[in-house]
C-alpha cells in the first residue's frame, strides 16, 4: 500500500460524497414532485399510461404496481433475447439466445442483478443491448429507488395508508434522475474513448500478421447506466476490464463515482424526507465506514501478494497483479471491487478469481452482509432501514424500552416482517450452494479444486441472491442447472425481500409519530452508528462465517502451508 | 470468441448438463420457452400471494 494509492482512493470518495449532497437534495425534490423541467414528457407518459400521479397507493397497491412493471419487463426482455436473430440492429448476425440463457438473463436484468452467463460481444445484438438490457438497467434501478422513497415516506408520515404513487415515482426518477445523469456520464465516457457506434465489428491485422476481431457497438451510454443504476452488466464480456469499457484510470474513477453516488445520495434524500438530515448522515457514515474498511482489506491483501509466487522468484513489490490491469493500478482496483460488491453493482475491472484468498473474501462477505453498504440504488437504503429497525429492537431489548425509530414504535409485526426479509438471503445462498456442491451436474461446472472450487460456487449464489451480478469466475455458468437456480436466487432476494419491506412501510405509515422524550434513544450519534455496524456484522458473520471458513479462509491457510488449487 | 469467452468471469458452455432433458435444452424449443416464461411469471404470481400473506402478519 502506498500513500499515493490512498490519496487516489480518498479523492474519488471525496468527489462521491461532495456530489451526493446536492444530488440527495435534488432527488428529494423529485420525490415531492417539485422538479418540473421535463413536465411535457412526464405528462405525456402519465396520459399514455392512464396514470393519475396525485392518486396515492397504500403499500399493497404500491408493491403490486412494482411487481406488474417488473413482470412486464421480464416478458419483454425474454422475447427480445429469444428473437434477436430476427430483429434489426444485429450486424454480427447473432442467433437468439438459448431458452435457459434468455430466462436467466431476463430475470437477471429485471432484478437489477445483471449476472451474465454470456459474453456480450459474442452473443447479444445491438438492439438487445439497447432496447432490452439498457432499458431494464433504467427500469430496475427506478423500481429500487421508488421503493426507497415509499419506505422513507412511511417514516415521515403518520396515521396514513398512502405511500405515494409507484407509477409517478417510477417515471419521475427515470426522467429526472437516471436519464440526465446517464447522458452526462455517457458523454464523459465517449470523450475518454468508449465507443458509441452502430458500426459492425472491425477485423484488424496484428503486428504478428494474425487477424483479430475488434468488437464495437453502442457501448458508452449503456456503460453509464450500468454504473449509475448499480446494474453492472458489461457491454463486453470482461466488463470494465475491457479496454473499450474501462479505457483508463480516469474512466474507472468515473465508474466508481457513478456506482456509488446515488446510493449515498439516497441516504441524504431520506434525511430530507424525514426532516432530519442527521439521520441520513448517520446511515451514510456507516456505509462509508464499511466501504473504507473493505477497500483497505482488499488493498492490503492484494498488495501483500501471493507468497507462493514470491517463492518462485516473482518480485513481490507490485503485489498480486494477476487478473488486474496495469492502467488502473492496485488502489483503484481495490476501491472499484469494494464499491461494486458493496453497492450491488457487480461490474468488475479485475478478475476476482485471481485475487488472493483474503482479497476475494472481502467482496464475497460484503455481498453476504445484505447489499446495504451502500447497497444498490434504492435497495441499499431500504435494506439498511431494515437493519436500523433490527438495531433499535436490539437496543430496546437491552434497556427494556419499546423500540422506536423517528418517533415510530417498532413492534412485533415490524420485527416479524424484517426477520422474514433478512432470512431470505442466507437461506437462498447457503441452501442452493449446499445442493450444488453435492449435485454432479453442478459440480462439473467448477473449474478449480479444493476450497477455491467451493468459493467459486458460493460466490455465484451469493452474487445472484444478493442481486450483485459480479462473478468470481472459473464457473461454467451457462448450464440449465445454474441458469435456472441462479435465476430463482435472483428473484427470491429481489422480490421476497421487497414485499415484507413494503409491508413494514405500510405498517409504520399508519402509526402516529410520538414526540421525542428524554428516554428516546438518539439514532444519529456515534453510539447508534456503532450498534448498527455491529448488528450488520454479527448477522452476516453468524450466517456465513462457516462457509467462509471452508472456502477462502481454508485456501488462505493452505497457501501459507505451500499448497495451491 | 464463443466457447472460450469470459462473461463477467463466467465461462460459456454449450453442452447440456442433463442428457435426459437434452431435447428440452436445444435452441428453439417452444415448449421450453413456455415453461420458462411460466416459471418466471409464476414467481411474480407467488409474490402477489406473498403480498397478501405479509398483510396478515
Amino acid at each position: 500500500m502506498t500513500l499515493i494509492g490512498w490519496a487516489q482512493i480518498a479523492l474519488v470518495l471525496i468527489l462521491v460524497v461532495a456530489a451526493a449532497v446536492p444530488l440527495g437534495r435534488y432527488i428529494a425534490a423529485v420525490a415531492s414532485g417539485r422538479v418540473t423541467w421535463l413536465r411535457p414528457a412526464e405528462v405525456l407518459f402519465f396520459r399514455a399510461a392512464g396514470v393519475d400521479p396525485e392518486r396515492g397507493q397504500d403499500w399493497r397497491g404500491y408493491a403490486l404496481a412494482m411487481l406488474a412493471a417488473n413482470a412486464a419487463g421480464f416478458v419483454l426482455l425474454f422475447a427480445i433475447l429469444r428473437l434477436q436473430g430476427m430483429l434489426p440492429l444485429n450486424p454480427q448476425g447473432f442467433d437468439g439466445m438459448s431458452s435457459w440463457l434468455a430466462f436467466n438473463t431476463a430475470v437477471s436484468f429485471v432484478t437489477n442483478t445483471n449476472w451474465q452467463a454470456y459474453s456480450g460481444e459474442a452473443a447479444v445484438s445491438y438492439l438487445s443491448q439497447m432496447a432490452g438490457l439498457a432499458v431494464q438497467n433504467f427500469l430496475s434501478a427506478a423500481s429500487g429507488i421508488a421503493l426507497a422513497l415509499a419506505v422513507s415516506r412511511a417514516f415521515a408520515r403518520g396515521g396514513v395508508r398512502e405511500l405515494g404513487n409507484f407509477w409517478a415515482d417510477f417515471t419521475r426518477i427515470t426522467l429526472y434522475v437516471l436519464l440526465p445523469l446517464a447522458v452526462v456520464v455517457g458523454l464523459a465516457l465517449v470523450a475518454l474513448g468508449v465507443p458509441q457506434t452502430f458500426a459492425g465489428y472491425v477485423t484488424a491485422t496484428t503486428l504478428e500478421g494474425a487477424e483479430q476481431v475488434i468488437p464495437l457497438g453502442p457501448a458508452a451510454f449503456q456503460i453509464a447506466i450500468k454504473h449509475l443504476g448499480t446494474n453492472g452488466g458489461g457491454f463486453f464480456g470482461v466488463n470494465s476490464a475491457h479496454p473499450f469499457e474501462g479505457p483508463s484510470a480516469v474512466a474507472t474513477a468515473i465508474q466508481i463515482w457513478a456506482q456509488t453516488v446515488i446510493p449515498f445520495a439516497l441516504c441524504l434524500t431520506f434525511g430530507r424526507i424525514v426532516s432530519d438530515l442527521r439521520q441520513g448522515r448517520a446511515l451514510l457514515v456507516v456505509m462509508l465506514g464499511f466501504v473504507l474498511a473493505a477497500t483497505a482489506g482488499i488493498y492490503a491483501a492484494e498488495a501483500a501478494g501471493n507468497p507462493l509466487m514470491t517463492e518462485l522468484g516473482v518480485d513481490p513489490a507490485m503485489g498480486n497483479m494477476e487478473g488486474k490491469e496495469i492502467r488502473f493500478g492496485m488502489p483503484l482496483v481495490a476501491l472499484f471491487t469494494a464499491t461494486t460488491t458493496g453497492a450491488s453493482c457487480g461490474a468488475v475491472n479485475a478478475m476476482l478469481d485471481s485475487f488472493t484468498p483474503l482479497g476475494g473474501l472481502v467482496p464475497l462477505f460484503l455481498i453476504q452482509l445484505g447489499e446495504v453498504l451502500p447497497g444498490g440504488v434504492g435497495s441499499g437504503l431500504y435494506g439498511m432501514l431494515v437493519f436500523v429497525l433490527l438495531s433499535v429492537f436490539v437496543a430496546g431489548l437491552m434497556v427494556g424500552r419499546t423500540p422506536e425509530y423517528l418517533g415510530k414504535k417498532v413492534q412485533a409485526r415490524e420485527i416479524k416482517l424484517a426477520t422474514l426479509g433478512v432470512l431470505v438471503l442466507p437461506a437462498t445462498i447457503l441452501g442452493l450452494t449446499a445442493v450444488s456442491m453435492v449435485l454432479p451436474a453442478a459440480v462439473s461446472s467448477i473449474a478449480a479444486a479444493g476450497p477455491h472450487g467451493l468459493s467459486e460456487m458460493l460466490y455465484a449464489y451469493t452474487s445472484a441472491a444478493g442481486n450483485n451480478g459480479s462473478a468470481f469466475g472459473g464457473l461454467t455458468a451457462d448450464t440449465p442447472w445454474l441458469n435456472g437456480t441462479l435465476a430463482i436466487a435472483m428473484l427470491l432476494w429481489r422480490f421476497a425481500f421487497m414485499v415484507p419491506v413494503m409491508a413494514i412501510a405500510g405498517s409504520l405509515a399508519g402509526k402516529v409519530k410520538a414526540p421525542a422524550s428524554a428516554g428516546t434513544f438518539p439514532t444519529h450519534g456515534p453510539l447508534f452508528m456503532g450498534l448498527l455496524a455491529g448488528v450488520i456484522l454479527i448477522l452476516g458473520g453468524l450466517q456465513f462465517l462457516p462457509s467462509l471458513v471452508l472456502g477462502p479462509l481454508a485456501e488462505h491457510f493452505a497457501i501459507l502451508a505451500g499448497k495451491t488449487f | 470468441m464463443p466457447g472460450s469467452s469470459i462473461a463477467n468471469g463466467s465461462f460459456m458452455s454449450p453442452a447440456p448438463i442433463f442428457p435426459r432433458f437434452a431435447g428440452l435444452c436445444r435452441k428453439g424449443s417452444t415448449m421450453l420457452d413456455i415453461l420458462l416464461l411460466s416459471l418466471g411469471l409464476g414467481a411474480f404470481a407467488l409474490m402477489v400471494a406473498y403480498v397478501a400473506g405479509c398483510d396478515r402478519v
